[in-house]
């Protein structure tokens, strides 16, 4: 704080909560009060006299005092909601340099107090975002957030949460305990295959954001880490939740968001891809036809889709699409005549499904 | 109780050059069961999801009873939502499952206690009500699901596609619950689905939807038997419509509608419309429906025009009935005929064609002339 009070000519002030403001910051947030900006950091406000700082030096301002100093609790912060906030701000190549070299490093979390010791293990962080619209009054979130957390509850029991940074998403811990035995206790598995860990974990928190939108008719996006099997690995599955919540966008369904982080290795490995290289590979695909895929008839990546999750089977993918067969043979035919790419063949199926993740990915950076 | 009203609807999503919805225009009554009924992308959960306010509206105007509510925040446009996947918590019994949103909302215990018991007896679940949801079945935790909205009393219900995962038995059980529950509550009911048998069944009136517009909304009989284009045509019914390209051609003072190995004289109290309509000599889309094929021998006899030949290529019992997939000329065809007959595949079979319950459509613009609503004198019973 001192070096960017020096730099920048800063005069502040620190109060701490209570001490003399009638109502609080939230943590990360800026307020103009009386031409005076304050920002909130957990534990208190701090007051910048005779600044108007523009909003990128308050933003840069924010993450530097709150969101890289992680194990800094003695602001009240608790180190794994700072780490998340500091995550957050990374970009995702740097997110997976971090979460590679991470395991080596991973006993650093250790000094973080005897409350990181305290969870149960194996389980996974939860990060939950409503998705608010524009127009909501100012205390939707905190209304979203109290019946987030009831309803987290009454699915899950009690969970350990944590606001994060900019007071719009709630970092959460559940023990992988606490999801089987909802999943159980619903039945919710309909396959014959037997679940796995990682199907019960996503079928609880699928379950627990229809709850969410049910009750409160609030939309919400929730992530969810790798499985956390040790206190060492506590700051790699933060920043596997960091990754996750990042590839979000491409899995929104009805409003729902759910991405857990291993479901998501095709997002990742397109979005590591650069723009030019995304751009060769259509061109490479689109050479085939002599035509750009914006030109090819509407519903080919639909038809691809069902025909990858159908294993090629037409029948299955006609039913999962409410068409008749003959119809979709006849779009088959008129896919492959159009792009030179037959769905029912394995190799170009896989080339039609990689450009229409290139396509959307592409979408992502425009 | 309200009307909901939606004017000029528009829905664009950020980044999207193309709107999702387009131009919806719906007045659904107090007390109605509307069902939204069109294939995967067809803006009909988005249509819902803009009633219930999960969902900005782009454009128009959006009323709930007289208030616009545009910009009401979804809980206080006083609406419950049913979805898909029915949330219920595994610790809590019954009672306390449908009594958890009003405690949320601060209802006072005994109000909370007189809503719960009384859902549960509309629902027939009072005897449930300490159970566990571990402890129910599919169709006892469905009814579950509903208790928890209809313990909102809210002025309209959305359901978007509830009966999904159900399975086939279940299912057909749970639309006739929710048709009487719907009379019983005498509440607004805005109903999404891809099945067009649930949307038959079940809505007062219809609204098949397909890339964001609405293309028919009416009661289900008339969307059936005057459909008015080749999608509403396909879409609603099972099994599908039967459709074969040919022309409308004029011959000695009669009208014919011809393709390979078609030839069929339309009936006089068509004529007029046929001139009026301009598609002499135009080709056209002859719309036949698979039980207005026939084989019965009186229907064939009286009349023998009517008559075409095909062939026999699958056969599937349905029980009471059979399904004929037949090839007529270039075209394949599917009759729903008779079971007591028996049904070689290989064989020719003739079928006479019901010229009063045709349809024709334009084969550019693929919308219906009106053949099948404009008068004719032909009638027969078998």
């Amino acid at each position: 704080m001192a070096r960017w009070a020096k730099a920048l000519g800063l005069r502040y002030i620190f109060d701490e909560a209570g001490a003399s403001s009638e109502e609080g910051v939230a943590c990360g947030s800026w307020r103009l009060e009386n031409g005076v900006w304050q920002l909130g950091v957990g534990d208190g406000v701090v007051r910048f006299a005779d600044w108007d700082g523009p909003a990128e030096v308050r933003e840069a301002l924010t993450w530097t005092l709150l969101a890289l100093q992680p194990g800094d609790s003695e602001r009240g912060r608790h180190p794994l909601a700072a780490w998340y906030d500091h995550c957050r701000q990374l970009s995702l190549h740097a997110l997976a340099e971090q979460f590679s070299g991470e395991a080596a490093e991973g006993a650093a979390m250790d000094k973080g107090g005897p409350e990181l010791g305290a969870f149960t293990y194996p389980g996974y962080f939860l990060v939950l975002s409503p998705l608010l619209r524009r127009d909501e009054a100012s205390d939707a979130w905190k209304t979203a957030r109290e019946l987030m957390l009831e309803v987290m509850r009454a699915t899950l029991c009690d969970v350990w949460n944590k606001d994060v940074a900019d007071g719009t998403q709630i970092l959460t811990y559940v023990p992988a305990q606490a999801f089987d035995t909802a999943f159980d206790d619903l039945s919710l598995w309909t396959s014959d295959h037997p679940p796995k860990h990682a199907d019960r974990t996503r079928t609880v928190v699928d379950h627990l954001a229809t709850a969410i939108r049910e009750e409160g008719l609030i939309d919400v996006a929730i992530s969810v880490s790798m499985p956390v099997l040790e206190q060492a690995q506590l700051r790699q599955a933060i920043l596997s939740l960091a990754m996750a919540s990042r590839l979000h966008g491409a899995q929104r369904v009805g409003g729902q968001r759910v991405a857990v982080f291993g479901d998501q290795p095709m997002a990742f490995l397109l979005s590591a891809v650069p723009e030019s290289a995304l751009r060769t590979i259509l061109a490479m695909v689109s050479a085939r036809s002599a035509s750009n895929p914006e030109e090819w008839p509407n519903g080919w990546m639909e038809l691809t889709r069902a025909m990858m999750r159908a294993n090629l089977n037409v029948s299955e993918a006609a039913r999962a699409m409410y068409v008749h067969r003959n119809t979709l043979l006849a779009r088959i035919e008129k896919v492959y005549e159009e792009t030179g790419f037959d769905v029912r063949v394995i190799d170009h199926l896989m080339v039609l499904h990689l450009a229409a993740l290139a396509m959307e990915q592409q979408g992502a950076y425009n | 109780m309200a009307r909901v009203l939606l004017e000029h609807i528009y829905k664009t999503y950020g980044g999207a050059s193309e709107p999702t919805v387009k131009d919806f225009n719906l007045d659904i009554q107090d007390k109605e069961f509307v069902v939204f009924v069109g294939p995967s992308g067809c803006g009909k959960t988005t249509t819902l999801r803009m009633i219930a306010g999960l969902e900005d509206i782009t454009d128009g105007n959006l009323y709930i009873g007289e208030r616009r509510v545009n910009d009401v925040a979804p809980k206080d446009r006083d609406i419950a939502m049913v979805f898909q996947n029915y949330a219920l918590y595994p610790h809590m019994s019954v009672y306390q499952n449908m009594a958890f949103g009003l405690k949320l909302r601060k209802v006072p215990k005994a109000e909370i206690d007189k809503r719960v018991q009384e859902a549960a007896k509309i629902l027939d679940i009072a005897h449930l009500l300490d159970r566990k949801p571990k402890a129910l079945s599919g169709g006892q935790r469905q009814r579950v699901a509903l208790g928890r909205a209809i313990v909102r009393e809210p002025q309209v219900f959305l359901m978007d596609e509830p009966l999904s995962n159900l399975d086939a038995k279940l299912r057909v059980q749970m639309r006739a619950e929710i048709r009487k529950l719907h009379q019983r509550l005498q509440t607004t009911m805005i109903y999404v689905t891809h099945d067009q048998t649930e949307a038959m069944t079940m809505g007062d009136r219809i609204c098949v939807m397909r890339d964001g517009i609405i293309q028919q909304a009416d009661t289900p009989q008339v969307v059936y038997s005057q459909p008015r284009n080749m999608f509403v045509a396909g879409f609603i019914g099972s099994p599908a419509m039967n459709f074969i390209r040919g022309e409308i051609v004029a011959d000695g003072g009669k009208f014919y509608f011809r393709a390979p190995s078609i030839s069929l004289e339309l009936p006089e109290g068509r004529h007029a419309l046929l001139k009026n309509s301009g598609i002499v000599g135009q080709p056209v889309v002859l719309g036949v429906r698979p039980e207005d094929l026939h084989n019965e021998e009186v229907f064939m006899e009286t009349y023998p025009d009517t008559v075409i030949n095909a062939q026999v290529e699958v056969v599937e019992h349905m029980g009471a009935e059979v399904y004929l997939h037949c090839s007529v000329g270039s075209n394949t065809i599917i009759a729903r005929v008779n079971a007591r007959y028996p049904y070689q595949v290989g064989s020719n079979v003739k079928l006479a064609v019901d010229l009063n319950k045709i349809h024709i459509f334009n084969a550019e613009t693929e919308e219906s002339i009106g053949f099948a609503t404009a008068g004719s004198k032909q009638e027969v019973t078998v």
